[in-house]
Formats: structure tokens, sequence, C-alpha cells
């Protein structure tokens, strides 16, 4: 008889993560009504929500569509769709039991036929599809159960599956023949779509046929006992920072998805403006090449480590929000590795960058930084970080590009060494894609490092967690030890509201349910 | 120096020389080194140590607008001196040989069918941002105005009677084009310099202040106004204070260009003596 383990309790960080705490909604009665009008930065690629990674789609697509397992208030995976999962102790077969009663928008009843289909395309095209490649099989026993049988072990992946970076969303049936781009915007989320004029707005209403998971007293996270009261939310396209803030203080938007740290300083007493921070947000990194030219050199790699002041880098990057960490996973996360012996590694100290440049016979060749000029983040922290390594004595030049440029010139294995990052969704969902990102086929640092390689392979085939949890500290303590990447730190973002929006709580998009108009 | 005792031209030599001066003597005058950052000064208010105050990097914003005001001076006199030879040429050819002149001013026509700005931002994006990729840029962009007034000029010049007189009497080409033609069209292409100067500098501006100028920490007057951008409430010193250099420096090319344009022209001497 096979030992099974179940993931509907969940995992047990979230008092530890430092997000903000479950809304206080418990004695507090919500009032149905109006239209809030969000402000999102971005205009998404495409609203087929397995297809994208793209942040903006998310905005958009968690408050359409639901998963069999998403993530809770502290990142860690909890059931939505799903009842539970029994995971066989070989880890070869994996059995949700979904929920019942649950409607589509179009008023039909989920299945596990719909889920097979769904999980069918993602397979095909969905934004994370290779947490599904090792998936033999899809069955469905019975209308409420869905099984997946495995080619070969996967323990992450309940956490890829959960995880909105392009969502493993359940859709209809008869919608998953549907190519890219072109499927119905039908799930089972709390509101429902309305339209989309693109670079203007998205709309969405409030589905009253939404049946809320009553296996929870309240939201958390993605996941939770949902309840929209809005009638409507609209989700305006607006890129200038200074228009969302004038927007917010003229109450003609009624919630920002990000405001400019400068602008919350100064609202901070308007009466009108509730403001909310994020902590963390993201990690900001220096990424490096050890392929080409200077950084193929340990040494030179390692004078880089040691030049750079990282609260300098992260104070003005970030604008004054950020909080000091090495680690390369959250603090109080399932994964987190600790900080033991990275001390000598994250002290600045320019004496030890020039030993080790002149040890390493360097020469005045120029360092190539490369970064874009559309993310503040990172072209700040390059700008700093070129100031520090100038000082330290390195000859270093500064290529400034658009993203699209600098994605493709980054995967290129020569014509740069340095590259600054702000990794947001990947360590949010945990070690899989930190520790991938270093590791398989396209190696942020070009050339494969072997104990990364091991590392990830380990997290990918130990069962334990506490054998998992010792390889993501062995890849952490080899990104120091070869310096192969820089953590900066961990950085946020304010997200803002008027007054008036009741019962809101930041995460990583604005929910717009379980809040309410006062 | 009749040019002095008009006005709006000393006022335009006023303008430009402080900024010139200030930005020649940058080395000198300014308090602090323009590219040091200093994150525990961030957006520093105007004091008695940061006279207009500091930026989000803690720079000092008086040494950056400073130094510059030098590079974005560089800028403006490299792109009118080229965009003058260039399109001074051009024009010559154009206006004397009937030729080629439908081909010249088709190309001219085609490139001047783009604004001038738009044309320089596709440029400097394609060519990536540097200081040589804005001169590059902007002199493209600017040498088809040159060219199309050079033109006029020689047009004139060549119907003139002592134009036709060298001619009869077997000047040859060159030596007629440059002592007799180059000469009577130079007012003409002075003061329209003077212009591209001033419209380069604003360009360069632009170009810096939507992010294909020279790269970070490089000071110029754009980029200083785009670090200040977002925090124009907050902070509003960071831009307002490059804004009032470039704004004394355009007026100021401009006041000279109308000087120019008054002195050397004969009939505007005639309304105004």
């Amino acid at each position: 008889m096979l030992r099974r383990r179940s993931f509907t309790t969940g995992l047990t960080a979230a008092s530890a993560l430092p997000l903000p705490a479950i809304a206080q909604s418990v004695g507090q009665q919500g009032r149905k009504g109006g239209d809030v009008i969000v402000a999102m930065t971005a205009a998404p690629p495409t609203l087929d929500a397995m297809a994208t990674t793209a942040a903006a789609a998310r905005n958009v697509s968690m408050h359409l569509f639901e998963s069999l397992y998403t993530r809770d208030e502290g990142a860690n995976p909890k059931p939505e769709l799903a009842e539970g999962v029994d995971i066989a102790a070989d880890g070869m077969t994996y059995t949700f039991k979904l929920r019942g009663g649950v409607k589509f928008h179009n008023g039909k009843t989920m299945t596990s036929a719909d889920a097979k289909a769904s999980m069918e395309r993602y397979a095909k095209l969905g934004g994370s599809k290779d947490a599904l490649k090792t998936v033999a099989a899809f069955e469905t026993p019975n209308s409420s159960t869905l099984v997946l049988k495995m080619a070969s072990i996967f323990p992450g992946l309940i956490e890829a599956i959960s995880s909105p970076r392009a969502p493993f969303v359940i859709v209809p049936e008869e919608e998953c023949g549907k190519p890219l781009g072109q499927i119905g915007m039908i799930g089972t989320g709390p509101f429902q779509f309305a339209e989309y004029k693109p670079d203007s707005h998205v709309k969405m209403t409030r589905f009253d046929g939404y049946a809320a998971n009553t296996a929870y007293q309240k939201r958390d996270g993605f996941t939770g006992k949902k309840t929209a009261y809005f009638d409507s939310v609209t989700i305006r396209i607006i890129t200038e920072g200074g228009a969302r803030t004038a927007g917010l203080q003229t109450g003609e938007l009624h919630v920002l998805e990000t405001l400019d740290v400068a602008a919350a300083k100064r609202l901070k007493d308007d009466k009108n403006i509730k403001t909310y921070t994020m902590m963390p947000w993201a990690f900001l990194t220096l990424m490096m090449n050890n392929n080409w030219g200077l950084t193929a050199k340990p040494e030179i790699r390692r004078a880089v480590q040691a030049a750079l002041e990282v609260e300098e880098i992260a104070a003005i990057a970030s604008d004054g929000l950020y909080r000091l960490d090495p680690s390369w996973q959250y603090p109080g996360t399932n994964y987190f590795p600790g900080v033991d012996g990275l001390d000598a590694y994250v002290k600045q100290s320019q004496a030890k960058a020039k030993s080790l440049l002149q040890a390493a016979g360097y020469n005045g060749e120029e360092l190539q930084v490369i970064c874009d000029s559309s993310i503040k983040w990172h072209i700040d922290a390059a700008t700093v970080a070129a100031e520090q390594l100038r000082a330290a004595g390195f000859k270093v030049k500064l290529n400034v590009m658009d993203w699209p440029t600098v994605n493709a010139a980054r995967v290129k294995p020569e014509g740069w060494n340095l590259w600054p990052l702000a990794m947001g969704i990947e360590p949010y969902e945990g070690p899989y894609n930190v520790v991938g990102f270093f590791a398989g086929s396209l190696p942020v640092q070009i050339k494969p490092d072997p104990v990364i390689e091991d590392c990830n392979r380990r997290l990918a085939t130990q069962l334990k967690l506490e054998d998992r949890k010792a390889a993501v500290k062995t890849f952490q303590d080899r990104l120091y030890e070869q310096a192969i990447a820089v953590k900066v730190a961990d950085i946020g973002v304010i997200q803002a509201t008027r007054s008036n929006v009741m019962n809101y709580e930041p995460y990583r998009i604005p929910r717009m349910w379980d809040c309410w108009f006062a | 120096m009749r040019l002095f005792a008009r006005r709006s031209f000393l006022i335009g030599v006023i303008l430009v020389g402080a900024v010139v001066v200030a930005a020649l003597l940058a080395g000198w005058l300014a308090p602090f080194d323009p590219v040091k950052n200093n994150f525990r000064n961030r957006l520093g208010a105007p004091d008695d140590v940061f006279l207009l105050g500091t930026d989000r990097f803690g720079r000092d914003v008086l040494s950056r607008i400073l130094f510059g005001a030098q590079v974005s001076l560089r800028i403006g006199l490299v792109v009118a001196v080229f965009s003058g030879i260039v399109g001074a040429l051009i024009g010559l050819l154009s206006g004397w040989w009937r030729g080629v002149d439908v081909w010249l001013m088709r190309v001219m026509d085609g490139l001047m069918a783009f604004p001038g700005l738009l044309l320089a931002i596709a440029l400097a994006a394609t060519l990536g941002p540097s200081e040589t990729t804005v001169i590059i840029a902007l002199t493209v962009a600017y040498t088809p105005r040159t060219a199309r007034v050079m033109r006029g000029a020689v047009l004139v010049a060549r119907a003139q009677d002592y134009v036709e007189a060298a001619r009869s009497v077997g000047v040859r080409t060159l030596r007629l084009l440059l002592r007799h033609v180059l000469p009577a069209c130079t007012a003409p292409l002075v003061v329209q310099q003077t212009y591209v100067f001033a419209i380069a500098i604003l360009a360069e501006a632009v170009l810096s202040f939507v992010g294909v100028g020279p790269p970070p920490p490089q000071p110029t007057l754009g980029a200083i106004i785009a670090d200040g951008r977002d925090t124009m409430v907050e902070a509003p010193w960071i831009a307002l204070a490059p804004g009032v250099v470039i704004a004394m420096l355009v007026l100021g090319l401009n006041l000279l260009g109308d000087g120019l344009r008054d002195a050397l022209d004969p009939r505007m001497r005639r309304i105004t003596s």
C-alpha cells in the first residue's frame, strides 16, 4: 500500500514571511457596488493567461481565472479549485480531488474533463510548460478527480503549478482547442471579462454565480474565501508614474499597482490616500558572465564582488525601499538557506578588490555592463555599480539599451560582463526558478557550473524537503564562493488606494475581491 | 561695433556668454565631482553646501549642470559646424550644377519629410546611446535645412552680374565658387547655423530626456531634467535649474541669430537704420 502525503494543509512558512498581515476582515461588513478603477503600469501582451508570463497580464487574469493550486499570503502553495492532492509515496502519481459546484462564467459546471483539457493545453503552449514535462498522462477516473501520472519524479510539481507566473488556469474544455491568444476569457474567478480596449483599459464585472471556497475563512493570497463586492473593476493602463499619482490624488483612480516612493512620502499625510508597502517584492541582483572576457576569471568576479557597496546600490535604485538580505531565498520561506558564512562576501573592500585585480593581472580592459533604460531599478543599479567599479580601478563601459535588446544581448555567450536584474516573480515562487535561472540549457551566467547543475538536479529529484533545502544552501554558497552573481538586496514597492477603498491589503497584484467602497 | 548697439544682440551675448564661461570653467567652479554618488544625501534641498540641491543619487546638481552645459554646448557647436559644412557643400553643388540639383534636393526633401527630432531619435536609437551618436543623428537631421538655405543663396548669387562677369572672363569654376559665390552666401549660412546651434542644444536635451542621449552617469542638461522628472513635486530643483539654463542658452542663441541677421542683411539694415 502506498504511503500518501497531502498538500491540503499547505506548507507552514506563511507566518514568518514579512508580508503584510492578512486582512482585518473579521467583523467587517462589505458593501456591494461601484466601479473601482485600478491603474497598472504596462499593457498586457495578451490576455491568454496560460501563455504569458507578463506581470501586467496577471493583474487581469488572477481576477478572472483560478487554478488547481495557487499561492497563499506567504507565497506557499495552497488549494484553490482542488480540495487537495494526494501524492503517492514514490512521487509518481498526483491525485487531485476537485471542488464541487464550481461554475464557469458561461454557467457550465467545472469537471475533471475541463481540468484535464486545460492542463494538456498548458503542456503545449503554457508560459511555464516545462513544469509539466515530467507528466506522462492526465487521467480522469471520474468527473471530480484528475490524476497526473509522472514519467519521472518532480517534487516541485505543486510549487510549479501553483505559481502565478503564467498561471495554470482551468478553462472550459471546449476552449482548450483554440490557438494561442484566441481563447475565450471564461474562467471561474470572482469577476468575469467585459471588455478590453488595447492601450486603454480592461473591464471586468462581478460574477454573481461565483462559488467561494468554503474551506477557507477569508482571502489568503490568491486563494481563500473570495467575495467580490465591486460591481465592476476597470484596470487602466497608465505608464507614466506622475499621471498615476495625479489620478489617485484627484480621485479618478482608486487603486495604484505602484506609487513612486518619493510621491508616497509626499502623500503620507494626505487623508484621502492610503499607502501600503510590499516588502519584499524582488531581489535586486547583478549577474556576471563567467564565459567571456574579464569575468571569465573567478579572481576578477571576486574583485567585482568586493568592489560593490550593495547598500548604496540598493538605496539609490529602490529610492530607499530596500532591506539588506544576502540570501537567495526570502527569510521565513520553506527553502531559506540562512546567511551563515556570507559576511566575508557582502562587505565592500576596495583594497581587496584592488589586490584581486592585481593578482588577476588586470590590464585596463573594459568591463562591459549592459542594462536597459526601461526599468529604473536596472539602470540605477548599473549606474551606481559602474561608478563603484571605476573607483576600484576597473575601466567600465555602460551600454544602455532597450529591454528587448538587453534580453537578446544577455543570452549571447560573449559581449557582456555584468547585467543588473530585479528578479520579481522567481523568488516569490520559491527556489526552483531561482536555481533554475543559473542552470539548465541557458544558465544566466552562460557557462554551466557543475555544482549548481547538481543542486538543480537534487532540487528536482529529492523527495525529502530537507534534502532539497540542502541543495539550495549549496547553490547559495557556490554563487558567493565563485562570485557568479551579486545579490544586492531585497527591494519593495508601494501600492496605494483612495481612503474610501476599504479592507484592501497589498499583494503581488492589486486584488479587487474582499474590498469595497466605504 | 554696430552689432552691439542692438539691445537684443547684446542680451543674447550676455546670456550665451554667461553659460559658455561657466561651462568652460566647470573644472574650477564645480564644488563637487558631478558623478560622485552619496546615497545618504539623496534629494537634498538647496542649502549653503549644495547650492542647487542634490539629485536621487545624492549628486550635486550645480556641479552636474556646469559639466552638463559643457556637453550640451559641445554637441550643439559640433552639430552646427558639421551640418554647416555638409549642408553648405550640398547647397553649393545643388545651386550651381542644375543636373545634380534635382537628385540632391529629392534626397534632402526625403529627409525633411521626417520631423527632425523624430529622425534624430530614430537614428540615435538605432546607433545606440553615446555623444557621438547624438552628434551624428542631429547632423543628419539638420543638414537638409542648411542645404536648402545655402542652395537658395547660391541661386541668387549665380545670377548676379559680378558672377556672370567672372565667368565670362574665364575664371575657373572652383575659384569662382570659393572666391565669389561662397562669400556671398556666408551671411544666411551663419544666421542659419546659429539657429541650428540652438535647436541642437534643445534636441540633445530631448534625446537625453527620452534616454537615447549619452549614457549615464555623464551629465547633460537633458539627462539632468530626465533625472528630476519623477520628483518634480518632491524635488523641483533637479529639473528646474537645468531647464533655466537651456532656456537661457536657446533664447540667447536666437537673439544672437536675430542680431546677426539684422546686421548682415542689407535690406534689414536699410529698414532699421
